[in-house]
């Protein structure tokens, strides 16, 4: 019997989405992180590219989300030590090392962090600022458990002090904790170790630790965020003095092989132009240059988002500093050549940012030996095939994701955890769905008087410390219908669940209301606590006295204790009008359509039939496979394309569960989650549906009228160049072909995006022409060469040293000009370091034409779903950390139809939505949300304004009232403050509710 | 009370769950001092505050009001930060056309990474109220007058088709604006003759025009409407002139 659990190692954002992805399905996780919080390196960023969204805002709800899952095991501060057996039944040992602090008894309330003498530098903060040797390593760290550094400890290292012990009332410190190891019986492995960053100190000439002002780019990272050692300001470590002239340095260990490593670090380039724009934003007077080789803004919005830090003053230079060395006031002075005129040049900045090497774990190669399984010439993990297989580790069992396989961004890394545990679900028994023992709800009518009971957290000193918390449970029991009131040491810790449950027995109590920190994170403890008792979760409420509080208005106790009672008194009056809600249960059906029938599209339905999903697989045309029908090989693997889609349509043909529809187009699609009905044109039958995958896929562009496209023979199109190698033929007499870059894409209106695979195609294609008629002299003329992805540097390199291509580049503002005289065609372009035109007679002119997303209009209003501004293409959730869902519930997207990709990235994208579909159809019914809008058909006039204004589609008119889809309905409530009726209601935030909130705001009676 | 205490204002602001609170939220985290005035109500968007909320505020104590949200392209729920500042743009014309100052009422977005700017935020408003002083009670007479405008379904329906009517493209987005400003300003009036109506019981024309300041032939209309509505009727003539009454 295989086992239906999973041993996740790694738990920044990889390992997050993975094991979320597995326990919202029934596995067992087993999350093994070896640091003392999980979040990984996300964690430490400060925003996060295109969209400059606050990194600890999208990520810290997923730790939350991870550390409270009921199928999720944490073993945080541990380490994997072992893995016998084979897959589906393997045994891991996990090593626990001591954190010197008893995790079930520590609360994380800080005051022995306090407490503590003992500064060291953070690591967290990559020693830009300071922890204790009794430390949490952030803010919003999960667990979170105090953990000692054995090394730094006054106790350990002297054996005096112990300020930890005497101050911590949760006695929670124990000097004498040994390291433990458990056992494990796991039936898969996902490997999801991250990456660590390069200290450059090897790198002399650049004087990162000897120079002070020579800093990297997640120190600087540490600098710019808000909770960073300097709150967000930009101050030089020379002298804290703010910089008026910034530099970055791409490329500091990466891109060679006599200095670091011969990959590309895939994400550089972005976070410094991220730097360098926020920056620049936050302060227009700092300016900012960047030294680079290549600008790789190859990703979805990226290369907008380079062209806006140019447009904003973010200086970019072509350009690899050979030397830097420091000024007496701390300026560091460079020394670059410039490679348009070959002149060297001299910059001076006030603080130098190296964008420092993505280097794998250094524990790769230890846990490679403990796992079995092989690790890359680089050491990061190696994949069975880079393009087909990039999660399959050489181990059957043990999958992949994130940087522990190659460098990645935050959404490749989540696309591939997903697709790593869509593997996991692939090859285990499917788990039992248990169904969640829960006493009976006891009933609380709006008819029964309320009898409320106020909990006071002291939170250690956090709030008690500031204010008079006696004093403000004495006052709670004078406000009406309070029937009891407490004060607690801790209100999230175990001991005080139990007083809150005992006291809402004992005092019959039917409300709850806690006055602690912020309910963002701590009211779903509560109303989980409340509920074990009987007492619906919607009757509870929280006044935020801490974060909102004591920690904003600490040197003011007066007006600090005021302000408490007047939160209380507001969550009181509103408590008293809170109703019991109940959340409705929606059956899924146990079905996926996938749109588009290419490699994306395989790829989904072969992952979802194998875990036992029946799926419908739709292409329009008359035959599966897509683009890849008319490609030769595959970048940067060479594996033959055509290969590769005849063994996927096999697999596809050999799965019972796989209805394949070809020549079929989509007529309509209604309903929603778990319940879609889906109809075919010039067909009658309609589907039910439980999830829907969009794999459209995108279509090369007309190219007509681009570098005199159409007006010789002589021009062509990769893909046209692909078919004559195909044929294994090129034109008689084709002695010279020339390949243009960016064909149409990087525009500054229109396709202003990359097409992300042109570089590839053409190194792939010269490399091809090559081999097929080694006599013919290829040139290659492009902007920035952007080979990012595992192995496409190398096979960069490999094609600029073993098959005479030769490369020459241009400059957007410069085009090469294309003339067509009869059977001449003439190609000139400006060479900057010759400093004359160069013209070419090529025999082939080829272009490097971009594609776009197919046109999928209709597709998307079909499931109300957006579509990126440019390009054609489908809007996700979010850029960053949702990259495979829509907004809407239910349905999902992968390829390219996402947006631009190559193979690699689409498979991993395409299985991760796999997994994304699989999890409502594996837990069967999805919950619906209580808060909801909710119409009262008498008052309704049905004159649509809600109909209009709801972003979800979630109401419509019916017989001329209005009706709202609970299962659509986010709770936002802008139709309730819109009706002209009073006509609709917000649970939870009705109308009355918050007028009683506003009037409790001031005491009349002048009692507070 | 010996000495004239200082004025300390009472704000109420309204947060959105997943931007601006959380911006407090953090603002809690990094230890940032700031002003102890304001009470934050929480709600999930800042799509869902109800225009009489922030009159309810207003009613009940408070020196000024606001709103944060998420900036724009932000919000977690796509568009609500977008609905709340069209409100909020026609409250603060209202405002000026009552002769109330606008000012104590503010919209401000502030994001789940701003813990600083939120703190900012709150002194500079803070400080504007206590430098606008306590609200004034006569205040108190033309609240009541916008709360009535404002819970009207027409002046409703006219707000919230705003986003329609530009979508639709029917109609320039200032003109449109001028129109609802004229119909918000119409039913103010109305707000303001039911209220001498019902004052004094029953009344003729020129003694509403003389109680309200509104000139006879707009309120003509203004009564003819009324009437039509169900809401006024006839009870008789004094001078030549119909008496209006308010109808039960």
């Amino acid at each position: 019997m295989k086992e239906s659990s999973v041993l996740v190692i790694g738990a920044g954002i990889t390992g997050i989405q993975a094991s979320l992805d597995l326990a919202d399905k029934g596995f067992s996780v087993y999350l093994v992180e070896k640091s003392p919080s999980i979040g990984g390196a996300m964690a430490k960023l400060d925003k996060t590219f295109p969209t400059n969204d606050c990194s600890m805002c999208t990520l810290a709800p997923k730790m939350v989300e991870t550390s409270r899952h009921p199928n999720i095991k944490l073993y945080s501060y541990s380490e994997v030590v072992g893995l016998d057996g084979k897959v589906g039944n393997f045994k891991a040992k996990i090593l626990k090392k001591p954190r010197y602090v008893i995790e079930d008894k520590c609360t994380g309330c800080g005051t022995c962090l306090e407490k503590c003498p003992s500064k060291v530098d953070s690591e967290f903060d990559h020693g830009m600022g300071k922890r204790r040797a009794i430390y949490i390593p952030f803010e919003q760290a999960s667990p979170l458990i105090a953990t000692i550094d054995k090394d730094k400890c006054l106790h350990f290292t002297k054996g005096i002090c112990g300020n930890c012990v005497k101050f911590c009332l949760a006695d929670a410190i124990d000097f004498e904790q040994q390291e433990v190891i458990e056992e494990v019986n796991v039936g898969a492995v996902i490997v999801a170790t991250g990456y660590d960053v390069l200290e450059p100190d090897m790198r002399t000439e650049y004087g990162y630790g000897k120079y002070k002002n020579v800093i990297t780019a997640i120190q600087y990272e540490r600098l710019m965020s808000a909770s960073g050692p300097t709150r967000g300001h930009i101050k030089r470590p020379f002298d804290e003095k703010e910089p008026k002239k910034i530099g970055w340095i791409q490329c500091v260990g990466s891109r060679s092989n006599r200095l670091g490593n011969p990959y590309c670090s895939r994400v550089c380039c972005m976070y410094a132009t991220k730097e360098a724009l926020v920056t620049r934003e936050h302060n227009p007077t700092i300016e900012p240059y960047i030294f680079y080789m290549d600008l790789r803004a190859y990703g979805k919005e990226f290369e907008e988002y380079y062209n806006k830090a140019g447009e904003i003053g973010v200086n970019y230079i072509r350009g690899r500093p050979a030397e830097a060395f420091e000024e007496e006031n701390g300026d560091i002075t460079l020394r670059y050549e410039d490679t348009y005129t070959g002149d060297i040049k001299q910059e001076t900045v006030g603080l130098l940012v190296l964008s420092s090497a993505i280097l794998p774990a250094a524990s790769n190669k230890a846990l490679a030996e403990v796992l079995g399984v092989d690790i890359d010439e680089n050491g990061f993990f190696r994949e069975t095939e880079i393009v087909s297989a990039p999660m399959e580790s050489s181990r059957s069992g043990v999958f992949l994701a994130g940087c522990s396989q190659a460098p990645k961004d935050i959404p490749d890394s989540v696309a591939q955890a997903s697709g790593a545990s869509a593997r996991v679900m692939d090859i285990l028994p499917k788990p039992e769905i248990k169904p969640k023992k829960e006493i009976e709800e006891i009933i609380i009518s709006s008819d029964d008087e309320p009898r409320i009971g106020v909990f006071v957290c002291k939170c250690g000193k956090n709030i008690a410390g500031y204010m008079d918390v006696d004093d403000l449970a004495k006052y709670s029991l004078s406000l009406p219908n309070v029937e009891h009131s407490d004060t607690l040491m801790f209100a999230c810790s175990q001991d005080a669940q139990l007083k809150i449950k005992t006291a809402i027995k004992e005092k019959n109590l039917n409300r709850v209301v806690v006055a602690a920190c912020t309910p963002r994170t701590h009211e779903g403890l509560f109303q989980d606590t409340i509920r074990e008792v009987g007492i619906n979760k919607y009757l509870f409420d929280m006044a935020n006295i801490r974060n909102q509080c004591t920690w904003v208005h600490s040197h003011d106790e007066v007006a600090a204790t005021k302000k408490a009672k007047e939160l209380v008194r507001m969550s009181v009056a509103k408590s008293r009008l809170l109703e019991a809600l109940g959340q409705g249960e929606i059956d899924v059906e146990g079905s996926t359509l996938v749109i588009g029938g290419g490699i994306a599209g395989m790829n989904s339905a072969i992952a979802l039939a194998e875990a036992g999903i029946k799926v419908y697989l739709v292409e329009k045309t008359d035959k599966l496979g897509g683009i890849l029908n008319r490609l030769t090989t595959l970048y940067p693997s060479d594996i033959d394309a055509g290969k590769l889609v005849d063994e996927t349509v096999k697999l596809v043909n050999a799965q019972k569960k796989i209805k394949v529809m070809l020549n079929s187009e989509l007529e309509d699609i209604s309903g929603y989650i778990g319940n879609y009905e889906v109809s075919f044109k010039g067909k009658d039958k309609k589907l039910k549906i439980g999830t829907i995958i969009v794999a459209t896929g995108s279509e090369e562009i007309d190219p007509t009228g681009i570098y005199e496209y159409g007006k010789s023979k002589k021009i062509i199109t990769q893909l046209e160049l692909e078919e004559m190698l195909k044929n294994g033929k090129l034109p008689k007499g084709t002695k010279e072909i020339l390949m243009v870059s960016c064909a149409g894409s990087r525009e500054d209106t229109g396709r202003t995006y990359c097409c992300r695979v042109g570089c590839g195609t053409m190194l792939r294609n010269a490399k091809a022409v090559s081999k097929l008629a080694p006599d013919t002299n290829i040139f290659i003329l492009f902007r920035d060469m952007r080979s990012f992805g595992k192995g496409e540097e190398e096979y960069y390199v490999d094609v600029q040293e073993n098959h005479g291509v030769k490369f020459l580049r241009y400059e957007k503002a410069d085009k090469p000009r294309v003339t067509v005289d009869g059977d001449k065609v003439t190609l000139t372009v400006h060479d900057m370091l010759l400093g004359e035109d160069i013209e070419f007679e090529p025999d082939l002119l080829v272009l490097t034409t971009p594609t776009e997303g197919h046109k999928s209009e209709d597709i998307a209003s079909m499931l109300k779903v957006p579509m990126s501004k440019v390009g054609g293409f489908f809007l996700e959730a979010h850029a960053k950390i949702r990259p495979l869902d829509f907004a809407t519930d239910g349905v999902y997207v992968c390829g390219s139809a996402h947006s631009p990709k190559g193979v690699a990235d689409t498979v991993a994208q395409a299985v991760g939505a796999a997994s994304r579909a699989a999890v409502p159809i594996f837990q069967k019914k999805v919950k619906g949300d209580a808060i909801v809008s909710d119409v009262d058909e008498e008052k309704c006039i049905g004159c649509g304004i809600c109909v209009s204004l709801c972003p979800y589609g979630a109401m419509i008119i019916d017989d001329g009232k209005s009706q709202s889809n609970k299962a659509l309905c986010k709770g936002c409530g802008t139709c309730a403050s819109a009706c002209p009726q009073f006509a609709i209601k917000m649970p939870h935030y009705t109308d009355n509710q918050i007028t009683e909130q506003i009037r409790a705001v001031i005491d009349k009676a002048g009692g507070a | 009370m010996a000495e004239e205490e200082k004025f300390e204002p009472n704000i109420i602001a309204f947060t959105c769950n997943w931007c601006s609170y959380a911006g407090a939220d953090l603002a809690g985290t990094s230890r940032i001092q700031y002003a102890p005035n304001m009470r934050l109500i929480r709600v999930m968007c800042s799509g869902r505050v109800e225009p009489t909320f922030m009159i309810e505020a207003l009613q009940n104590g408070a020196d000024g009001v606001c709103i944060l949200g998420c900036h724009f392209g932000d919000c977690h729920y796509i568009s609500g930060n977008y609905e709340t500042k069209r409100r909020m743009d026609l409250m603060k014309d209202l405002f000026k056309d009552l002769g109330l100052d606008e000012n104590r009422l503010m919209i401000e977005w502030v994001s789940a990474s701003e813990g600083e700017r939120f703190a900012q935020v709150v002194n500079d408003f803070t400080d504007k109220i206590r430098e606008l002083g306590p609200l004034p009670e006569e205040y108190q007479q033309k609240l009541k007058l916008l709360k009535g405008a404002i819970e009207g379904s027409r002046l409703r329906i006219v707000l919230g088709s705003t986003k329609r009517a530009f979508e639709e493209g029917e109609i320039e987005e200032e003109r449109y604006v001028q129109a609802m400003h004229d119909i918000a300003k119409e039913e103010i009036e109305r707000m303001k003759i039911m209220e001498a109506v019902d004052k004094n019981k029953s009344m003729t024309v020129p003694e509403i025009s003389e109680a309200t300041g509104i000139d006879k032939l707009r309120l003509w209309r203004h009564i003819l409407s009324l009437t039509q509505k169900l809401v006024l009727e006839t009870a008789g003539e004094k001078d030549n002139y119909m008496i209006y009454q308010r109808r039960d």
